[in-house]
């Protein structure tokens, strides 16, 4: 395993090397210069405003306001052309005569704009281009925008701010990554997850905890990779949204591209800037219906006992009464809050510093942050499973003009992790998850192994079972269970730009991103602490040890140059590539010989693993942009690229794009036309591009794994191998337009976008009787894909003392599956049969399928032959419920009627009972699709036609801002609900939801009457029969919401008062909330969780697991509420 | 524009491309450099490497832990649809099980065992093959990898016939291969059988006892289970059929002996026992994790009584069975051993109750020598047991007392469903209307993991059925 710290080491060398050069360098600035400096402000509202770039254009001179709105630069003596641009803003420019040796002042005021072309833009771009010049969108995330909102890492940054980026929270657990989508799913088999590029570095985008077949928690409370990136010390952030954009990018890059430019320092003294946060946490523990179950009378303790576990006692109702401290009857149905046994309040801190400054020649920009938070999972008392994420985070940049025209740029950043998380989700040895599984009525002190007394209140003196789980392991047991990961990550660049002629640029990058990721999963010797769970008694611990490199080289040249007076030309051509280098190493020990250890080397059973990985991009590209005016951009260029995984002898791939910018209303004239003066800015784009998406290293060879046996070493099929594989390609066009009116004080951006992947690696599933049973990816596939983006932004109100911005932003999206090849469909979860989520042809993506029961024959479509309910029939075999025997004829309400005039049980020969309740009712399914299969009927989608946010800025009295953001889902949009499928259908870990134990309790109440029991039966039958062979049945529901995502609220002291308060350049004090509120039909704990979280899609079947595995509900944690206390202050 | 203009314009175009390609086809050539994209793969073996002589014993390991792997995978299944465990978790694929229902195609857990069946059955005549040509070349390193792999194949395809109801034999990695079909599942022991035999023959030829004496016994037990699925599966339309009780095949009876003399004589083992050895280095038995950890099942009400806290009792003694209780506490084990306790495929005691069922057949209870009762007290005296007397009428009767030893002696070894059929029994769990009750005879059909990827299947469902 390659250390880290000799990279590290390496990085630091890179860093401090330019310093010497960094010392000599402002006397290169010394003659023939004069100073720019100033003050820019809002125009309205008079405050300063930060992150304006000033500069001169065509230029590489310029700097960026600080938080006073100030900026200072050197430039050569004579008149110079400033101009001040920011998102958010219209553009100013001004003319100013730069005097040798003094100091010209030049103030700006801009005025709010709600569109924003000139921003300038790098990525995909290959130089830096102003927005307006591109035919393809780009998304702007401008961080300095989000300085107030209660935003804790990169994913919350990108969250609910581009209408084409989804950002999926995945659940509530604390530090839990986030799944990024950009215009849906490009890709069935690889991950769906953008690139991702810090200052032109590749960077890692995984997630999880290493191999999934090795070491996990459950799905959920797994990190992104993206997080431990350092909000504070990122400046904006870049989004291409798919192949027109990403073609530079070349292979890998056709799920979207994010780039993220951290800071850079502002010349001038050092500047001091201080953050504390403080928050709290809380899970809505209201949504986690309680618990339920009726009392069963001791007559049926027998045949209870059967059906559980080895040893499990069912309590009489005599000692559930005394376990209560109250007196019970049978059928009553009684109730127990869980989740407040586990949930405690959350506590969050954060405190980051940083400092800016330089002379002309060297700036510099140095952060430090440290994040803490333990979550509002709690449970302490139980165990020492926790939820707590803390990162120490620093960034160093150094920005140098040694000479001339030559600028070096080094950057690093330097993050150090530690992440613990319970197990969760659908894990049966889940803390959360078993207390979701308790029977109030199997409540007890007594287990199969251990035994205490009641405290007649609902709990034990000592070991016992007072969740009444009734299966895997008690919730203090499953509380001794912990999973930690240990992360250090760390981000190297170097960026040399020279501009050799006023018209040639060059420009080379070279950088690293190195993780060390070591995630253990423990069990201590006698986590068995009441008596119940078998597995793993005397403890057990697996690690999973990744080391992962990435070494990014890139380097361009760019020629611009005039062609007459009105043409203009940009071309860029260079090369760059990508050298990853993973290497992977797992060890387990079962069975630990005492208390106190905690190493896998002590274990009896001991496993290893290791898995060595190394893949090699490279491409080269051109681009030619050529520009009429400044209303015409014409754009043409390409990619050629090889990847390692195709095999030395594979030919490359290329991969085109085109795109065309018209601005009409740069055109002369434009503003004095009568109709075309009431759009202040009008644009039209189109762009068309591919970009591709390669298989995994080895996908093309067919290999033998190890595969040992008692006898010695031995070898088994792996990879079945295609010698005919190559790379997925995704062409996508767009077309769009950027409006403007009422002086820009509104603007409307949509884009229509049309994807088609050709190629898709699909992963078939060849005949398993062959031998080879894992998949094999195959080019067969093609997905098509196509939406609006659109997003508006509003400045109705523009006074002195109030100032309003509204935005809404809103993505269609549609995504099918439209060729397979002949491939089976393939479904999410592999064999395990309760997640219907399909990859199936002439379906959208994540298509959910399972059983269905007849529908009246009137809703019946013409021509169908499939079983339907005439009047008066239910869905019930006639013999089976009269006589246990099927004879195939509907029964009838009143044959119910009659079996139901008496509580329904079945007894054997002796008469003893064999089984009663629901348990006898198997309802009757449906083959719509008339091909036997009783799970094919189409059930609906997991991913929503409609998705998107909205939400004001305000600047009241010019010192208080408030921010609210809200987003939404909606459409077609289609959760399962797994935990309420349990809860309602399950006869031994479920059928505990209030609704359920009531129905069962009057079905078996004697006191009940014959239609009583109908009615409860029908429940069953229509709202919680589900599970197998049921699967998809009842499990299904609406998943569409509202939340309210982020609110803020700043005052802004004014900075005469803070510098005599604290001699501070500023201070800001915000109190904001994240996840206010939740409006939803969704009867779960919360629709935005998602069972799979944030894996690291490790492979092909993880990543269809991760790509389409979405809106899955399987126990996880709601999203916790957090609100935080902020104070910013600047010296 | 005029003329002119775009003529510099196009010029301009023309000497940018030309810099563009010349430059991309410098980077370009650099980024040939095939050395840079050939990267290393040291996790596998690339498929060629196994034409290597040396790899010959690899390949043979590699077959046994496949069919390791696979006899626990669908032994799971297999003995959760008989009484000898009982569903008590929280997967309603094992309950569906549990009350009889075994055709399914989508039942998770058979669907899930199935292409560890299909890679042990492909594995194994893989190995056979490879190694046969090493052989035929002279240049294998160890004919008994061979043989072994025989043995592996022999019963890697009678687990077929026992546990399936149609399976695609000869289905070879890309190349799938059309089911044998319901009524030609005989034939898979006839393979077997062969593949005993041939085994035989470099097991002799190499004086290996050890093998000699599995594969006696493998060639006996597979032309017993031959003999039980023609029972089973009688010509005509009731097929398959129940409730058609003994066998006595001269064939299996000549091996079982011959076995049985190579084990007492030769290997000097009078509990000879073929077994499947697992750990955490190679391979779980797959079945311990459901039962011993996660308890999605329990032993069966028939084996261990949960009220009495009690295993099952001798019907001549009275007594604890020893057997039972040896192999239940053996399955359990602790905490450590709980995925990688042994499974037995092949034993003595089994070839002495199939020379003990043909006797029976034969009406031959009470003769001393080579009798039912001289070989149903074979493995008593091993075990203690009070001896069994068919006079004795307070013994129970020869039938009974066969289907009594069958449920003991290969307790989890993957041969009660087939008793269950054929003796007219019933798991305690079966439903009425479930498929072992309602067709007895059937055991596991292809499942959807198969039937979606085998193109037969697809064009001809019924094919698969």
């Amino acid at each position: 395993m390659t250390s880290p710290l000799r990279w590290l080491r390496a990085a630091l060398v890179l860093s401090v090397a330019p310093l010497p050069v960094c010392l000599l360098a402002p006397l290169a600035h010394a003659q023939g210069t004069g100073t720019i400096r100033g003050t820019v402000i809002d125009a309205l509202t008079g405050r300063p405003i930060d992150g304006v770039r000033v500069d001169v254009p065509s230029t590489d001179l310029g700097t960026l306001t600080d938080r006073e709105g100030r900026y200072q630069f050197t430039v050569r003596a004579g008149d110079v052309q400033l101009r001040a641009r920011r998102v958010g803003y219209a553009t100013a420019t001004r003319k100013v005569t730069a005097t040798a040796g003094q100091v010209t002042d030049a103030d700006f005021q801009l005025r709010g704009a709600a569109v924003g072309l000139d921003v300038v833009v790098v990525t995909g771009a290959g130089a830096e281009t102003e927005k307006r010049k591109l035919g393809n969108t780009i998304g702007t995330i401008d961080a300095s925008e989000l300085r107030n909102a209660p935003v804790v890492n990169v994913s919350e940054q990108l969250a609910a701010r581009d209408p084409a980026v989804s950002v999926l929270p995945s659940g509530g657990l604390t530090g839990e990554g986030a799944q990024i989508r950009i215009r849906s799913a490009a890709s069935l088999t690889q991950t769906n997850e953008p690139v991702v590029y810090v200052d032109g570095v590749r960077v890692n985008r995984g997630g999880g905890f290493g191999d999934a077949n090795w070491i996990g928690a459950g799905g959920g409370g797994t990190p992104s990779r993206l997080d431990d990136i350092n909000p504070e010390a990122i400046d904006h952030i870049e989004v291409l949204k798919g192949a027109a954009a990403a073609t530079l990018y070349g292979t890998e890059a056709s799920a979207g591209v994010i780039q993220i430019f951290t800071k850079k320092g502002v010349r001038g003294a050092p500047r001091w800037d201080f953050i504390t946060e403080q928050g709290f946490s809380n899970y809505p523990a209201g949504r986690y219906v309680p618990n339920a179950g009726w009392v069963q009378p001791d007559a049926f303790d027998t045949i209870r006992a059967k059906s559980l576990a080895k040893g499990f006692h069912v309590p009489s109702v005599t000692e559930l009464s005394a376990f209560y401290g109250q007196p019970l009857q049978p059928y009553q149905v009684i109730t127990q809050p869980f989740a407040s046994r586990l949930f405690e309040t959350g506590y969050t801190r954060t405190y980051a510093a940083g400092v800016s400054g330089g002379t002309p020649g060297v700036t510099y920009y140095v952060n430090g942050r440290y994040y803490y938070e333990n979550g509002p999972f709690g449970g302490r008392t139980l165990g020492g499973a926790a939820d707590i994420d803390h990162k120490a985070q620093g960034t160093l940049a150094v920005e140098l003009v040694p000479v001339d025209r030559v600028k070096l740029r080094v950057s690093s950043e330097y993050t150090d992790a530690h992440h613990e998380t319970p197990n969760n989700n659908n894990n049966i040895y889940a803390p959360l998850t078993n207390a979701i599984f308790g029977h109030p009525e199997l409540a007890s002190c007594l287990t199969p192994r251990a035994a205490s007394s009641p405290t007649g209140t609902g709990n034990c003196t000592g070991p016992g079972n007072p969740f009444g789980v009734a299966s895997f392991g008690t919730v203090r047991e499953d509380m001794q269970r912990t999973n930690q990961q240990d992360t250090k990550h760390f981000i190297g660049s170097m960026n040399a730009a020279f501009q050799a002629l006023p018209s040639l640029a060059l420009e080379g990058t070279l950088g690293v991103d190195v993780v060390n990721q070591v995630s253990a999963t423990y069990r201590p010797f006698g986590n068995d602490v009441d008596g119940f769970i078998l597995v793993n008694p005397q403890g057990n611990k697996t690690i999973d040890d990744i080391t992962e490199r990435i070494v990014t080289a890139e380097a361009k040249a760019t020629w611009k140059r005039s062609l007459g007076s009105d043409w203009s030309s940009v071309f860029v051509a260079g090369g760059q590539g990508f050298i990853t280098r993973k290497q992977e190493e797992g060890s387990a020990g079962d069975a630990f010989p005492g208390p106190g250890i905690e190493v896998t080397a002590a274990a009896v059973n001991q496993q290893a693993f290791e898995r060595f990985l190394e893949t090699v991009n490279a491409g080269v590209f051109a681009q030619q942009q050529l520009g009429y005016r400044e209303y015409a951009f014409l754009t043409l260029g390409g990619r050629y690229d090889r990847n390692s995984a195709f095999g030395k002898t594979s030919a490359g791939v290329f991969y085109p794009k085109a795109s065309l910018s018209v601005m009409p209303s740069a055109m002369p004239g434009w503003d004095t036309g009568p109709l075309t003066s009431k759009l202040s800015t009008l644009r039209l784009r189109a762009a068309l591009g591919q970009s591709g998406l390669q298989p995994g290293a080895f996908d093309k060879f067919t290999t033998f794994s190890a595969l040992n046996s008692e006898t010695g070493p031995g070898l088994g099929p792996s990879n079945l191998g295609n010698p005919v594989l190559k790379p997925e390609v995704s062409t996508e066009w767009e077309v769009g337009t950027e409006i403007g009116g009422f002086h820009d004080r509104a603007g409307l951006d949509i884009t229509y976008w049309r994807r088609i992947t050709r190629n898709a690696l699909y992963p078939r599933q060849y005949a398993p009787s062959g031998g080879f049973i894992n998949l094999q990816i195959t080019n067969i596939g093609e997905i098509k894909a196509g939406g609006y983006d659109i997003q508006a932004n509003l400045l109705p109100l523009s006074q002195p003392n109030l100032l309003v911005k509204l935005f809404v932003n809103a993505s269609w999206t549609w995504a099918y599956v439209t060729r397979l090849g002949g491939a089976p469909p393939l479904k999410v979860g592999g064999s395990y049969p309760r997640y219907r989520n399909f990859i199936k042809e002439g379906y959208p993506v994540g298509a959910l399928f399972g059983a269905a029961l007849p529908e009246p024959c009137s809703a019946r479509p013409a021509g169908a032959t499939y079983l339907c309910l005439n009047p008066g029939e239910v869905p019930y075999d006639h013999g089976a419920i009269l006589t246990g025997v099927p004879d195939g004829r509907t029964a009838t309400e009143a044959d119910l009627l009659a079996f139901l005039s008496q509580p329904p049980v079945r007894r054997d020969s002796k008469g003893n009972i064999v089984a009663y309740g629901f348990s006898l009712f198997n309802p009757l399914r449906v083959d719509k699709s008339g091909t036997g299969d009783y799970l094919s009927n189409y059930l609906g989608k997991s991913l929503p036609d409609w998705q998107g946010s909205f939400g004001v800025r305000a600047t009241m009295f010019k010192n208080l801002e408030l921010g609210a953001l809200f987003e939404y889902k909606f459409g077609n949009y289609t959760i399962t609900n797994l935990t309420d499928a349990f809860r309602k259908s399950n006869p031994v870990i479920g059928r505990n939801l209030p609704q359920v134990a009531q129905a069962e309790a009057t079905l078996m109440n004697p006191a009940s009457t014959a239609q009583q029991r109908l009615d409860a039966v029908k429940q069953w039958s229509y709202q919680f029969k589900a599970l197998s062979p049921y699967d998809g049945l009842n499990q299904n529901e609406n998943g569409k919401f509202l939340r309210f995502r982020e609110l803020s609220l700043t005052y802004n002291v004014p900075s005469e008062v803070a510098a005599r308060i604290l001699g501070a350049r500023y201070l800001t004090i915000t109190a904001a909330g994240r996840n206010v509120a939740l409006w939803t039909p969704y009867s779960g704990v919360d629709p935005e969780i998602n069972e799979y979280g944030r894996g690291g899609a490790a492979d092909t079947r993880a990543a269809i697991d991760q790509n389409f595995g979405t809106a899955i509900d399987a126990f996880g944690f709601a999203l916790p509420r957090r609100f935080t206390f902020t104070i910013r202050a600047g010296f | 524009m005029d003329i002119s203009t775009l003529a510099s314009l196009a010029l301009g175009w023309a000497r940018r491309a030309a810099v563009a390609l010349g430059g991309a086809g410098l980077v370009a050539a650099g980024a040939a450099c095939n050395s840079l994209f050939d990267v290393r793969n040291p996790n596998d073996v690339l498929a060629d490497s196994l034409n290597n002589p040396a790899a010959g014993f690899a390949i043979a390991s590699g077959a046994q832990a496949a069919l390791a792997y696979g006899w626990g995978a669908i032994l799971t299944e297999y003995a959760t649809v008989t009484d000898e465990l009982t569903w008590s978790g929280s997967r309603d694929g094992f309950r569906e099980l549990d009350v009889g229902t075994l055709l399914n195609p989508t039942n998770e857990f058979t669907d899930a065992a199935f292409p560890y069946v299909g890679r042990a059955r492909w594995l194994a005549d893989f190995a056979i093959k490879k190694l046969a040509v090493f052989d035929s070349a002279g240049t294998i390193k160890n004919r008994n990898d061979l043989a072994r792999s025989y043995l592996y194949g022999a019963i890697a395809y009678a687990m077929l016939g026992d546990d399936f109801n149609n399976f695609p034999i000869g289905s070879d990695m890309l190349q799938a291969a059309p089911p044998l079909g319901r009524t030609r599942m005989d034939s898979v022991y006839k393979v077997a059988i062969a593949y005993t035999t041939a085994g035989l023959g470099i097991a002799q030829a190499t004086s290996n006892s050890s093998l000699q004496l599995a594969l006696t016994a493998m060639r006996a037990r597979a032309e017993h289970a031959k003999a039980v699925w023609a029972l089973l599966h009688p010509p005509g339309p009731d097929v398959p059929h129940g409730g058609r009780a003994l066998v006595n095949d001269a064939a299996a009876v000549a091996d079982a002996r011959a076995a049985i003399g190579l084990a007492d004589a030769v290997v000097k083992s009078p509990d000879w026992r073929f077994r499947f050895n697992y750990s955490p280095t190679t391979v779980d038995n797959y079945i311990g994790a459901w039962v011993n950890g996660r308890q999605e099942m329990r032993f069966g009400d028939q084996f261990v009584d949960r009220a009495a806290k009690d295993t099952l009792r001798d019907p001549v003694s009275g007594r604890v069975d020893p057997e039972i209780r040896r192999a239940v506490v053996e399955f359990v084990g602790t905490s450590a051993t709980q995925n990688y306790q042994p499974l037995t495929a092949l034993s003595e005691r089994e070839l002495h109750l199939i020379l003990a069922e043909a006797a029976l057949t034969r009406g031959d209870t009470i003769a001393p020598a080579d009798s039912f009762s001289a070989h149903i007290n074979y493995r008593r005296i091993l075990d203690g047991l009070a001896l069994y007397n068919p006079a004795n009428p307070a013994h129970p009767r020869p039938l009974a007392m066969l289907i009594y030893e069958r449920q003991v002696n290969l307790f989890l070894q993957g041969r009660r469903l087939e008793d269950l059929y054929r003796f007219g029994l019933k798991a305690d769990n079966w439903q009425s209307g479930t498929d072992a009750v309602t067709t007895p005879g059937t055991v596991f059909p292809i499942t959807q993991v198969e039937l979606l990827a085998n193109p037969y299947c697809v064009k001809d469902p019924a094919s698969c059925s």
